[in-house]
Parts: C-alpha cells; sequence; structure tokens
C-alpha cells in the first residue's frame, strides 16, 4: 500500500469563488473530503476526473457542480494512483511519444491505403446508387451552362459532322456487340479553349471545332478521342470525381480544418489530380479497346498526341505529374504503342 | 493568490488536531486542513457575501491578472495524432471525445489567477448533436448540387436556424465552461439573436436569390426575368452593400455576444459604437485589395509582353496554382492576423462592467511573424506542425489579455446554476465551431 492516502485541495462549492481547504482522501470506490464546513463523501465513479497533462492544473468535477482544485500536478497524480484511479488507455498513449509515434505511423498507412483502395472503392459504391437519370440531368445541367458561358454554335459543315458521327457510332456497335453501350449523345462546338472533347456525366460528349481542324479532319483521330471521352462515360468518372473530391474534403477538413481550410485544399488538390490521372489511364485503355474493336490501330491517337504536341499544347509541365491532372502524353503515347505493337 | 497543495500521509500529521468532526470512513485519523504546516490557503475567516461586492477598489489600485497559457505543442501534437487516428478508425463516432479532449487540453492551460478554465461538456450528448449536423450537412450539399431552387431553399433554412442555432451554441459552450468551479453562462435569448441579424439574413438571402435566378428553374419559379444587364447591376450591388454593411452586421454579431457574457453575479457589456469597427474593417480592405490590383497589373503587363501569345493548359494550371496559394498565403498571414489582432484589440479592450474588464494588447508584428512562420512549417511539414502552431497561436493571443479587477475574486457568488442546454444547443456548437474570439 502506498504510503500517500490524502492530499490538500482546494474546494469550491460551486457556487463561491471562494476556495475552502479540503483533505481529499481516495479509496477505490469513494472520495471524501474534510474541512472547515465541508464533509462529503462522492461515489468515484460520479466525479469527473481531470485528465493528466505535464503542465496543467488538475481539476475534478463532482456531480452537484462542486470542484476540486489541485496546483500541484504531480502531488495529485501521485494521490490519484495511490488511490487506485487507473489512467486511461488513450490518455497514457497521449502522454507518451512511442505510442504518438505508432499512431502516427498508422495513421499514414491507415490514410495511404483509404487513398489506394477505400475512397475509390466508397465512390464506386456511391455512383451506383445514383440513378442514371439524375446523373443525366447533372450532365446536362453542366452542359446548359457551359453553352452559355463559353461554347458557340459549331461551324463545320453539317455533312462533315455527320461523316464523324457515324463513324465513332460504327466503331461503338462493334466494340459493343449487342447494344450494351453507354448511352451517348455527341455535340460538335465552337469555343474559347481550342482544341478539346470533354464528357459530362450522364454521357453528353462536346468536342470542338478546333480539335477536328487540328486533326484535319481525320474520322479514326476523332473516333479514338470519342473512344476515350466514351470510357469516362462508361466509368462514370465525372460522378466519380464529384464523390472523391468531396469525401477528400471531408478527411482533409477533419486532419486540418481548425487551422485553416484553405490551406486543406492542398491535399484535397494533389488526391483528386491523382484520381484523375488514375481516370485518364483508363479511359485510355477504352479508347485502346474500342479503336481495336473496329479495326483501327491504337497509332490514330499517337498521331493525336502530335498534333497536340505541333500546337504547342505538350502535357510536360515544369512541376512534374505530381501536381497535374493527367499522366505525362509520353507515358500516354508509350501506352498506345504499346497496344498497337502487340496488336500486330 | 499563492497557494500550494501538500501531501501528506495520515502518520504525519501535526499534534493537536482532532479528527472527532469526521465521518467514521476517516478512520485513518485527518484533520482539518487548516492545521497542516507548510500549506497557504487562498481564503480567509470571512463566509462569501452574498449581495453587492464588499469593497470596490480605486480604479488606479484595480488588480490586474494576466491571462496565461501553459500549453505545450509537442504535448497537443500526441493528443492531437491519437486523437485522429481514433477518429479516422471509429469512422468519425469518436469525434466527440476528441473535441472534448482538444478543448479540454485548451481551457485546462489556460490560466487566471492562479486557477485553469475546464470545459465539462458531455461527448455523448455532443455525438447526437454532431450525427444531427452529418444528416442536415448531408441532405444541405445534396440540395446544392441537385438544383438552384433545392440549393436557395436550404440556404433559406439554414439562414433561418442560423440565430437560433448561434445563441444555442453560445449557451452550451459557456454552460459547460468553468473557472473557480463558477459556471459561465449566456443569458443571450434566441429572440435577441433574430433581433440582431434578421435584417442581414434577409439581405443575404435577396442576394442568394438574386444569383438563383441565374439558375433558370429557380428563376421561373420565383417569377424573376432580369436581363443580364440588370442581374448584373443587381450583383454589384449586392457587393456593394456587403462590402458597407459588412462592418454593421459584424458589430452586431459581435455586441450580441460580448453583452451576454456572465460569470456569477457580473455580466460582460460591449462598450463599443459600430464606428472603430467600420475603421478596423476598412483598412482590412485596403490591405486586402492593394496585392490583388498589383497581382492584376503585373499578369497585364506579362501577357502584353508575351504579345498575348498562346499559352499551354499546363502553364495556365501552373500560374493558377501559383496564384491561388500566393494569394491564399497573403490572405491568411497578413489580411487575416491583421483583422484578428486589431479587432481583439478593440473588442476585448471595450468588454467588461464597472468591477471587472479585460483589456487585450495583442501586438501586430509578433503575431504576423507568428502566422507567417506557422503556415510555412505546416506546409513544410505537410501539416504534422499544425498542433504546434495551434498551440502558439492560442498563447500569444491568450498572454496578450490583462483581466482589470476593482473586486476580490474570492467575492464572486452564484446564486442559481445556470441551465446547461440540451439536444440543439450541441448541435448549435457544432455547427457554430464557436470560439471565444480568442
Amino acid at each position: 500500500m502506498s504510503s500517500v492516502c490524502a492530499i490538500a485541495l482546494d474546494y469550491y462549492d460551486g457556487r463561491s469563488g471562494r476556495a475552502q481547504r479540503v483533505t481529499a482522501r481516495l479509496t477505490d470506490h469513494t472520495l471524501y473530503l474534510h474541512g472547515a464546513g465541508v464533509a462529503r463523501s462522492v461515489p468515484v465513479h460520479e466525479v469527473r476526473w481531470p485528465e493528466r497533462s505535464r503542465r496543467a492544473k488538475r481539476v475534478a468535477h463532482l456531480p452537484d457542480g462542486a470542484a476540486l482544485y489541485g496546483a500541484d500536478p504531480d502531488a495529485w497524480d501521485a494521490w490519484a494512483q495511490a488511490g487506485g484511479r487507473r489512467e486511461p488507455l488513450v490518455s497514457r498513449a497521449q502522454r507518451s511519444w512511442a505510442w504518438a509515434l505508432a499512431c502516427l505511423a498508422g495513421l499514414l498507412l491507415l490514410g495511404a491505403v483509404l487513398y489506394q483502395w477505400g475512397l475509390p472503392w466508397i465512390a464506386r459504391g456511391a455512383v451506383q446508387l445514383v440513378p442514371p437519370h439524375a446523373e443525366q440531368s447533372l450532365g446536362l445541367a453542366a452542359y446548359d451552362s457551359m453553352r452559355e458561358s463559353w461554347l458557340a454554335p459549331s461551324e463545320l459543315p453539317a455533312e462533315q459532322q455527320q461523316r464523324l458521327r457515324q463513324a465513332f457510332q460504327q466503331a461503338v456497335q462493334k466494340a459493343y456487340p449487342g447494344g450494351k453501350a453507354p448511352a451517348w449523345q455527341l455535340h460538335f462546338h465552337k469555343s474559347r479553349i481550342g482544341p478539346n472533347a470533354l464528357a459530362l456525366p450522364g454521357g453528353t460528349m462536346v468536342v470542338t471545332d478546333e480539335l477536328v481542324q487540328m486533326v484535319g479532319g481525320d474520322a479514326e483521330v476523332i473516333v479514338g478521342v470519342l473512344a476515350h471521352e466514351l470510357g469516362h462515360v462508361e466509368h462514370r468518372h465525372g460522378l466519380r470525381a464529384l464523390v472523391q473530391t468531396t469525401l477528400l474534403g471531408v478527411a482533409a477538413s477533419v486532419a486540418f480544418g481548425d487551422f485553416s481550410g484553405w490551406l486543406a485544399t492542398a491535399p484535397v488538390l494533389l488526391g483528386q489530380a491523382g484520381y484523375s490521372r488514375d481516370a485518364e489511364r483508363e479511359a485510355d485503355q477504352a479508347s485502346i479497346r474500342i479503336l481495336q474493336a473496329a479495326g483501327i490501330s491504337p497509332l490514330a491517337m499517337v498521331r493525336f498526341f502530335d498534333k497536340l504536341a505541333e500546337n504547342g499544347q505538350r502535357n510536360e509541365s515544369p512541376l512534374g505529374i505530381s501536381i497535374s491532372s493527367h499522366p505525362a502524353d509520353s507515358e500516354r503515347v508509350q501506352a498506345f504503342r504499346n497496344a498497337a505493337a502487340a496488336r500486330r | 493568490m499563492n497557494t500550494t497543495s501538500s501531501v501528506y500521509a495520515p502518520g504525519t500529521l501535526p499534534a493537536g488536531s482532532s479528527a472527532r468532526a469526521l465521518p467514521r470512513a476517516w478512520s485513518g485519523g485527518v484533520v482539518d486542513s487548516g492545521g497542516i504546516t507548510g500549506m497557504v490557503s487562498s481564503i480567509d475567516a470571512d463566509p462569501p457575501r452574498n449581495s453587492v461586492f464588499s469593497r470596490l477598489l480605486h480604479p488606479r489600485q484595480a488588480h490586474h491578472i494576466p491571462v496565461e497559457f501553459t500549453g505545450s505543442g509537442a504535448e497537443y501534437f500526441r493528443l492531437w495524432i491519437v486523437n485522429l487516428l481514433l477518429t479516422l478508425l471509429t469512422l468519425g463516432i469518436y469525434y466527440p471525445w476528441a473535441k472534448v479532449r482538444k478543448l479540454q487540453y485548451f481551457y485546462g492551460h489556460t490560466e487566471v489567477a492562479g486557477q485553469s478554465l475546464d470545459f465539462h461538456g458531455d461527448p455523448r450528448k455532443m455525438l447526437r448533436g454532431g450525427f444531427l449536423v452529418a444528416v442536415l450537412w448531408a441532405v444541405y450539399s445534396q440540395a446544392m448540387e441537385m438544383s438552384g431552387l433545392a440549393a436557395l431553399a436550404a440556404a433559406t433554412i439554414v439562414a433561418v436556424l442560423m440565430p437560433a442555432l448561434l445563441s444555442a451554441s453560445l449557451q452550451f459552450r459557456l454552460a459547460n465552461t468553468s473557472w473557480r468551479g463558477l459556471r459561465f453562462a449566456f443569458p443571450g435569448t434566441a429572440r435577441q439573436a433574430y433581433q440582431a441579424l434578421a435584417a442581414p439574413l434577409l439581405v443575404g438571402l435577396l442576394g442568394l436569390a438574386v444569383i438563383g435566378q441565374y439558375d433558370d428553374e429557380a428563376g421561373r419559379l420565383l417569377g424573376f426575368d432580369l436581363s443580364p444587364g440588370a442581374f448584373g447591376i443587381a450583383a454589384l450591388t449586392l457587393f456593394g452593400l456587403l462590402l458597407v454593411a459588412g462592418p454593421y452586421v459584424y458589430w452586431r454579431l459581435k455586441k450580441y455576444q460580448h453583452d451576454h457574457y456572465r460569470l456569477a453575479q457580473l455580466q460582460t457589456e460591449l462598450r463599443l459604437g459600430p464606428g472603430a469597427v467600420y475603421g478596423v474593417f476598412l483598412r482590412t480592405y485596403a490591405l486586402l485589395m492593394a496585392p490583388l490590383l498589383a497581382a492584376g497589373a503585373l499578369t497585364f503587363v506579362a501577357w502584353q509582353l508575351l504579345g498575348g501569345n498562346r499559352v499551354s493548359a499546363a502553364t495556365v494550371g501552373v500560374v493558377f496554382v501559383l496564384v491561388y496559394f500566393g494569394s491564399g498565403l497573403f490572405f491568411y498571414t497578413v489580411v487575416l492576423p491583421y483583422f484578428q489582432s486589431r479587432m481583439q484589440n478593440l473588442l476585448w479592450t471595450k468588454t467588461g462592467n464597472r468591477y471587472l474588464r479585460f483589456r487585450s494588447e495583442l501586438r501586430l508584428r509578433p503575431y504576423l511573424w507568428l502566422q507567417l512562420k506557422n503556415y510555412l512549417l505546416v506546409a513544410l511539414t505537410l501539416g504534422l506542425y499544425w498542433p504546434f502552431a495551434a498551440v502558439a497561436s492560442q498563447r500569444m493571443r491568450l498572454e496578450a489579455v490583462t483581466l482589470v479587477s476593482r473586486i476580490e475574486l474570492d467575492d464572486l457568488y452564484q446564486a442559481l446554476r445556470p441551465h446547461a442546454g440540451d439536444a440543439a444547443a450541441d448541435m448549435g456548437d457544432e455547427l457554430m465551431g464557436f470560439e471565444l474570439g480568442l
């Protein structure tokens, strides 16, 4: 039995700001207080005990609002321990660097696992729950606002549009026999953003006049680009990005949010860029598959990247791919070349 | 206020002490603490007088009591990392416990006149509040993505609830904060919160409605039909109104808060008109605008030098990221600390009453440096420095505050225990994340 059984503490009755000096004694079940005008006993489990900390004064709260203050933390801790108070595991972990470092390692591991598998898995599940018509209306709303702000009616001849549309339709039919292809609608537009193509949730695809002109109306290239976009549609990347960004945002704000919401956007941006690169790779695979099913060599897409490069649109940003939303072009070109070589 | 505890064993009691008055369980023969050697008690013999304070010191003889913060970054780092892991592992269920631990850490290391503050919210009740907030948040963000009209409806509901949640939040937080066994209280009512915030919220909602009409569906249903020109004028007018009326709204809000902090017999009051608040806001606007204009001019010059050549998407992306984080850094390390320090000094120095008041002297330059250092180190350590940063900021903000008391703090007396709030109060606290503004 330890010798520390009683301690002198300041007792506040919850009504007066005046301390009363009491002697506190602690057994396994009961806390006894005695001083001038104070004589009471309280069951130990009804007391709200303080957490250990190096420099904080100890305060215990009694159920009726009274409080016990101990100015000397070490003396308090010795007394509480001798009285049979065991420190909770969390509290002990908080005080030890070994535990903290183990938690940090666990956190990093958990973060990596969540990022690599957890979040994409949850996002895929969440996307499954979204009915197709909701996805479609989301895409249409986005399309409407784009048309208002930076898309103009196409200036391509109608028969050229028709020809490209047909070429793509045939390729899709061959790649998805039995009409299993995801629903798609194709729109040509003149735009302010230069040569580009994009897919919106629900299968709305937009190709700019500038892109068609850049490749000189090469139907094989356009089919390849559209097949890439159809890959985004098939995997519902737009919706997944939405879910993943939201989840990343929640995770980041839990971790760093109380310091600054702005700084917490950095991990979200980086994380989303990582997911976006994976999505691009997935869409490139879809493009290769559709092209090959249609009997077109994946080298068509290599021609596309060459044209982009000629146009000064190479994606080799000076900051490297760590912050870019697309994989480096060289990597993508290589994937198409490999696919073409493997076929031969 | 010199109080020291002494630890002693039953066998070493001084002679002459008596155990007669003790209950049976005190078998060890423990005595009245007054007889223990080496112990100084802060009590004197008089019982507290439950009336107006017995002595009111002359202002020149008032006690100046510094606020001290004894937390350490390393200690808080460990608390934070353990709680973060537990929160993630339990999918957020542990969050209220983590929050209570965090608040207890910060309050428990805030010392006034030798005694620390304490927070004793019940995590189980807060879990319920947190759950309600999560549901509300999910519905709200869902509505935002569904349609303009749904978003407008959701924003309206949140705006209508906001004042009630604000007062619930303040009641909850203060009723669960104590010092010397005395509970703080916030007697401000929801009704007063509505009075303070109704007009500005209405204006804000009107703004949302105008923006909402930009969305076809909402516009149709609300019967608006603004031409693009009229829309632009309306949007600009609202923005102007926000700049001009913002400081007034802020003042009303702070007045509501600072008029209703209560401890025992004492309730604070904010003796400050809106004029000084406008002063701080105007200087903050200027600070905010200067570099924005400079950046704009610089971009324009660079554009001209490049001859308006087409730049690649990647370059635009890189520039965007640099500008985003550059302006963010400027905002968070210069503009915001400027505003925080000036506002803290202004508001807290004007808060108090006849018996007790505060004085805040947070110096601008050290605070700016501290924030710059904090943000850089947080970024460099990928967030690991943040507990150190939080502790350092809190220390500087709290230690700038002095309590000026014309009474003896021992004379504080609380007749009624304040109402501790209910589930709505927990929810309000979760939503508002209320801090005392320090």
